[in-house]
């Protein structure tokens, strides 16, 4: 008998599709050298999944989890992780999301669900602490997601129901398919959206009432109240509260990290960017807030635009990536229709970074003649256009007509046209990616090197881009200098380890980013989780051994990249557009990246991870250090291992 | 009792909070208070539960602490919870002395 488990619940529901058998696991054992969510996900991937396996394959596996400060008042210990070999990569594929499932899901019984094989039919899970039924999910087939969860609320009969489901783009496996929590939090980055559909599942439902235990309450309760204390009185806590990531809109714009018209130009025109400001949108409409478990800040607005071409649409809907992927990278001028396409995306399942990838991708085409109106089911794809922008999205979730070929991303859609197309396909391992790499060097190194494909949130350091750092006392922090310039090439390197670190400890324990040092230096360090964990569990977990942990899963991910796809330095390199093109217009007009110094960059990133500088594999010294020894014993096998 | 909280964003951290004072344990479902969605439009509303209710916790209104209940401190707009915790408490304190009378 295991004994009892403080923090997680130490139980893991283990589901074939095909078989419909359902068991559960105990994964206690694997706490101490992954902790939960992320890290145990990327341990089962790469202990389960065979290397013929391919991402649609049934025997494929998704697994959705919930991290150790799930459920409690740790401030922000609200994202939830799914993982699985992905779409739009081929290898490692994780997505998290703010949500209200993550707990339910711990409330249930449960740290994680292991999702395996096909159902015959579409289906549902419905988790609760009483019991697990894997329900038929036909009627529900086609619908939205929104409306599906109408529809499970009204089935289920309860409408305080919280879900995470797929609309029409992951029933259709369009590559770049999110899985939304209820209405308009998604799971959106590396397409584990599609293999939800791949294995006929519409949704998770959970709720329960097994409670979560914490080791040291008192301890507990003062270090979380200490921390929530310290994110509410820091600067500029009530801005982004207000604002959430649309409030860094003039920095961006002074930074030259707009990636306007498909990143052909830095900025927003001169003539537009007081207008295109989203700040003011957020006062305007706002109706009401949205926040999720645990968070101190609470960032999210449902608007209500009562005016111009949306009005009528109700929805949340304040965060950067529509904005900057869709509405900047799309060229377009009406500023609500951030909302729409937000609201839009969410309701098909579709990433907003494939869908606005995709679709300045054949834009751009479109402009300079490569895609005309005979490839485009007769449409102008012109710049701005935003009805032209819904209908494609549309098309893309339904993978029809020219729609068919985006929705296999950019990099996948400008290999099948050709004609030279693919220098605009903005991209980092096949996965598009909104982020500028030039201006900004350890946001790029970071987007660049990210194991599940090009993203900021595995590993860049959030704060270069604010232009206001205080250095010294990031030096006193982080124990880097340069933090405070993102034009440097120095340092940057030792800056993206730090960051990968954290970002991977948020996911395995549920933390969001935003309430860490990611975004603001006085908010929670890896020491102060390293805190609240030792107090939950009762298991002396210091930040070093936080550290290690989180290196063990980066080369882990490494490992199942290797496993699964042909990635090596060649893939560590910033788009070709980056490589070759100045910035063009806005205060940094004319800065190029320095190909000679991002390499040398490069060189030491791989020379601090232990990593072959040739070809970017772990080296066995690493790997052993870690106690991967039987992943050395693989990558050398297939002839993967790095040279030390 | 249902109270409006237009400044609410549902995070559903003073249900944790509650949970945690009264069994030790985190466990939303059984606290004595309850963020409800708004049905008419987005936002959400207070429910303090003052009456046997399932599983859940009755709510005392936290009279032995002095200062905020745990439901308060834990809450992002702690004004505007303050405001309707006390209410609520008064509204006990009022109750607790005329019963106090009666039974005299």
């Amino acid at each position: 008998m295991s004994k009892e488990n403080y923090g997680f619940t130490g139980k893991t529901l283990r589901i074939n599709l095909t078989s419909k058998e359902i068991k559960v696991e105990d994964n206690t054992k694997y706490f101490k050298e992954w902790l939960t969510s992320s890290g145990y996900a990327a341990k089962i991937v790469y202990d389960e999944i065979k290397e013929w396996v391919t991402p649609f394959d049934p025997a494929n596996k998704i697994i959705f989890s919930a991290g150790v400060l799930i459920g409690t008042v740790a401030p922000g210990a609200c994202k939830m992780n799914i993982s699985t070999i992905g779409p739009m990569t081929g290898g490692w594929a994780t997505g998290s999301s703010d949500s209200y499932v993550a707990m339910e899901l711990k409330h249930a019984g449960y740290d994680a669900v292991i999702v395996e094989g096909r159902s015959h039919f579409p289906c549902y899970l419905w988790i609760t602490d009483e019991k697990v039924e894997i329900k038929d999910a036909t009627a529900l087939w086609g619908k939205t997601t929104w409306d599906t969860l109408d529809a499970i609320r009204e089935e289920l009969n309860d409408n305080k129901l919280h879900i995470v489901s797929i609309g029409p783009a992951g029933e259709n496996l369009v590559r770049g398919a999110s899985v939304i929590q209820d209405r308009n939090r998604g799971f959106g980055r590396c397409g584990t959206g599609a293999v939800m559909g791949s294995k006929n599942l519409k949704a998770l439902v959970c709720k329960g009432k097994s409670p979560i235990k914490v080791a040291n309450g008192d301890k507990f309760m003062k270090k979380a109240m200490e921390l929530r204390n310290r994110i509410l009185n820091a600067s500029n806590t009530d801005k982004f509260s207000k604002y959430s990531t649309l409030g860094i809109f003039q920095k961006k714009q002074d930074m030259g990290a707009i990636p306007y018209k498909n990143c052909q130009e830095s900025v927003f025109p001169e003539d537009t960017d007081v207008s295109m400001d989203p700040a003011p949108i957020v006062d305007k409409y706002t109706v009401a807030k949205q926040n999720f478990p645990g968070c101190p800040i609470g960032c999210g607005r449902h608007m209500e635009i009562t005016d111009g071409p949306y009005k009528g649409l109700v929805t949340e809907g304040n965060h950067w990536e529509p904005f900057g992927t869709i509405v900047a990278r799309c060229g377009c001028k009406e500023p609500t229709f951030m909302v729409k396409v937000s609201a839009y995306c969410n309701e098909l399942g579709v990433d907003f970074n494939l869908a606005g990838g995709a679709i300045a991708w054949a834009m751009e085409c479109y402009q300079r003649g490569i895609l005309t109106k005979e490839d485009t089911d007769g449409m102008a794809l012109e710049w701005g256009d935003e009805p032209v922008i819904l209908e494609m999205i549309r098309k893309i979730s339904y993978r029809e007509g020219f729609g068919n070929i985006l929705a296999e991303g950019c990099k996948r859609a400008s290999d099948i046209i050709g004609r030279n197309s693919s220098y605009y396909a903005i991209h980092i391992k096949g996965q598009d990616l909104y982020e500028c790499l030039r201006g900004s060097n350890a946001w790029a190194l970071g987007a660049i090197v990210s194991t599940r494909g090009g993203g900021h949130t595995t590993g860049t350091c959030g704060f270069e881009q604010m232009l206001s750092v205080d250095n010294e006392k990031a030096y006193k922090i982080l124990g880097v200098r340069n933090v405070d310039d993102p034009l440097t090439y120095e340092g940057k390197a030792e800056i993206t380890y730090l960051y990968e670190i954290l970002h991977r400890i948020n996911n395995c324990t549920g933390i969001c980013h935003q309430n860490t040092i990611y975004n603001n230096l006085d908010y929670i360090d890896i020491p102060d989780i390293a805190e609240l964990l030792t107090y939950a569990t009762g298991i002396e977990l210091s930040a070093q051994d936080l550290r290690d942990i989180a290196m063990r899963q980066l080369n882990l991910e490494k490992a199942i990249n290797a496993r699964f796809t042909d990635f090596s330095r060649k893939d560590d390199m910033p788009t070709l557009r980056d490589q070759t093109e100045p910035m063009r217009k806005g205060k940094m007009d004319g800065w190029k990246l320095d190909m000679d110094k991002y390499n040398k960059m490069l060189d030491e990133y791989y020379t601090i991870h232990d990593w072959d500088k040739e070809t970017a594999y772990p080296t066995r010294r690493i790997l052993e250090k870690y106690g991967l020894d039987y992943v050395a014993d693989e990558l050398e096998r297939i002839g993967k291992i790095g040279k030390e | 009792m249902d109270y409006n909280m237009n400044l609410c964003g549902g995070c559903l951290t003073c249900e944790i909070a509650c949970s945690y004072k009264h069994t030790g344990e985190f466990n939303h479902l059984v606290s004595a208070i309850e963020i409800i969605e708004r049905e008419d439009k987005p936002g959400y509303k207070v429910r303090i539960h003052h009456d046997n209710c399932g599983d859940r916790i009755v709510c005392d209104g936290c009279i032995d602490i002095e200062g905020d209940p745990l439901c308060v401190q834990y809450c992002r707009k702690s004004d505007d919870l303050r405001t309707i915790i006390n209410a609520f408490r008064a509204t006990l304190r009022s109750q607790q002395k005329s019963e106090g009378y009666e039974n005299e």
